[in-house]
């Protein structure tokens, strides 16, 4: 690799790493994990990174390597496996009335299966269309909405028993 | 609030409270480095061709000469780790049952292998060779331990509460034999983003040598003192057995023995890389992936002559990819791993590992190209 690629690479590594590890910490919950798949996917490129620099969106790239590591890492690893927030460890403290709200929200997301969850992630904090997680996933259209639809009933479901749960607790 | 947007809040506040850990731009930096000096080497193999035997064999092993095998060693002795399990001739090992633990490091030892698992786990195991249960060495490490194959003497790093350690371990005898406060910061993303990385440059003969500060220190157990610099960079230091030093100099390889006698090979004259290279136990040969000065090929050099065998890859058949990893499995076979990705595609970044057994006598190789994604493939180092 010649200098001027070396730079790119690791301009292009700290540019992106912030968000690249953000992804992974939505799609897993948990901080270390995060590191090292998000490494993983940086790795990838770097070991690419003649093709990949001549893409036009090499962070999307990284994030695709990044998604199919963490399904695929989590289809590897015990299935009765429940990862949760580590979110005290590392968050920065301020005042945001919404936060508890949304972590309960999130901590539900992860008990989601790796592929329902990856097209959560992909959907509503990527901003991706329906076309575009199914190129990401490498998945039919077809399978993309029916994984989104049973994502959204589960999670429906498990917010409901909670507020239900959470009535019983109050009265 | 419908469900998609409080998805869609929810997962920005998440995202925007979580705090991203510091790019290990160090850690990058080195990796390009090393990678750098694969590419060379593949853009000057592909330039070579894939010609060349085994020439000068008898200058390597002395006198005595042997008939050539038709074939090389076979590749099913060789030790590897897909990244999550062992193979060992054959036995798939897991450091648990149920989870699938990472594995970043290998070395040899006599009578079996050392590795550690990711830095966030941070152990040193064990494994015989007459199998059995994996015994537990340390906690706490932050790099792949190196191992004296001659001895069953291991060296990792430790870093605990800020404190770094270099400890060495005598797996025969089950004791710790010394441990030293170094200056060796080590992040675990470090070892991460590249894996299988240490500090420790080898073990043997009663001496751990390991950079420390941009310079290679010494460290002797057995005495009083702590370590030592030994006023060599880690670039110049290439590797030390048995009191042989492979060095880099002014672009020149050479050998120096301890006798003070310094061999220069002739091929390697413009000699440049200081990675895939490794001295064999004895410190009487050199495995290096730097084909452009060696033919195009992968070599072994006499160290005592600088006599230099070609290993011939091209008779394993076709062995997609760059050497990734070069390592000394006993004094008549080097192991060879082979990285490629030239198949992959946008949503398929799988990489594919070919192992590659070398007999530096005859020359010749065998392969075998393994199932599933091998990036994380590694092999033991020393």
């Amino acid at each position: 690799m010649r200098e001027r690629d070396q730079q790119d690479f690791e301009d292009f590594f700290v540019a992106n790493w912030g968000a690249i590890f953000r992804t992974a910490y939505l799609l897993t919950g948990d901080h270390h994990l995060s590191q090292d798949l998000s490494q993983i996917a940086f790795s990838k490129a770097y070991r690419a990174w003649d093709r990949v620099r001549g893409m036009d969106h090499p962070r999307a790239y990284v994030r695709k390597t990044l998604v199919n590591e963490t399904v695929s890492w989590r289809r590897r690893r015990s299935s009765g496996e429940v990862p949760t927030l580590d979110l005290p460890a590392v968050h920065t403290p301020g005042p945001d009335a919404s936060l508890p709200g949304s972590l309960a929200l999130w901590a539900a997301v992860l008990h989601l299966p790796p592929r329902q969850r990856a097209v959560i992630v992909l959907r509503y904090y990527e901003d991706l269309s329906e076309s575009e997680i199914a190129d990401e996933l490498g998945i039919a259209l077809g399978t993309v909405k029916s994984t989104a639809s049973a994502a959204r009933a589960a999670l429906a479901t498990r917010l409901n028993t909670d507020n239900e749960v959470s009535s019983r607790g109050g009265a | 609030m419908d469900l998609d947007q409080r998805l869609r809040d929810a997962a920005r506040d998440v995202a925007e409270y979580v705090v991203a850990p510091a790019p290990a731009t160090e850690a990058v930096q080195r990796r390009v480095r090393r990678a750098r000096n694969v590419r060379l080497l593949a853009a000057a193999a592909a330039v070579a061709g894939c010609v060349g035997v085994a020439v000068g064999i008898g200058q390597l092993v002395g006198p005595e000469q042997r008939t050539p095998q038709p074939a090389g060693p076979d590749v099913v002795d060789l030790v590897w780790s897909d990244g999550t399990a062992l193979h060992v001739r054959g036995d798939v090992v897991h450091v648990e049952r149920e989870l699938d633990v990472p594995i970043f490091g290998l070395t040899r030892v006599r009578g079996g292998v050392v590795f550690s698992t990711d830095p966030h786990r941070g152990q040193v195991y064990f494994r015989p060779d007459t199998g059995g249960d994996l015994v537990r060495l340390g906690r706490h490490t932050q790099a792949a331990p190196v191992g004296d194959p001659d001895s069953g003497i291991v060296a990792w790093f430790e870093a605990r509460q800020g404190q770094g350690s270099l400890v060495v371990y005598d797996v025969s005898a089950g004791e710790e034999l010394g441990r030293a406060d170094v200056d060796v910061a080590l992040r675990p993303e470090d070892n991460i983003i590249f894996f299988g990385y240490t500090p420790v440059l080898s073990v043997s003969e009663g001496e751990v040598y390991f950079a420390q500060n941009k310079e290679v220190w010494v460290y002797r157990w057995a005495s009083d003192a702590g370590p030592e610099s030994t006023g060599a960079t880690p670039a110049r230091l290439v590797d030390v057995a048995n009191g042989v030093r492979a060095e880099r100099s002014k672009g020149k390889l050479t050998f120096v023995r301890p006798d003070g006698s310094v061999v220069t090979p002739a091929e390697a004259g413009s000699y440049e890389g200081v990675m895939r290279s490794e001295l064999n136990a004895t410190g009487s040969l050199f495995a290096t992936a730097r084909g452009q000065v060696f033919s195009g090929h992968p070599a072994v050099v006499n160290t005592a002559t600088g006599a230099s065998v070609a290993l011939d890859v091209s008779s394993a058949g076709d062995v997609p990819g760059d050497v990734w990893q070069v390592s000394w499995v006993d004094d008549a076979t080097v192991a060879l791993l082979y990285l490629d990705n030239r198949d992959a595609t946008d949503t398929d970044v799988s990489f594919t590992a070919t192992l590659v057994a070398c007999d530096v006598v005859t020359g010749a190789c065998s392969a075998q190209t393994l199932p599933g994604d091998g990036f994380l493939v590694t092999i033991p180092g020393n």
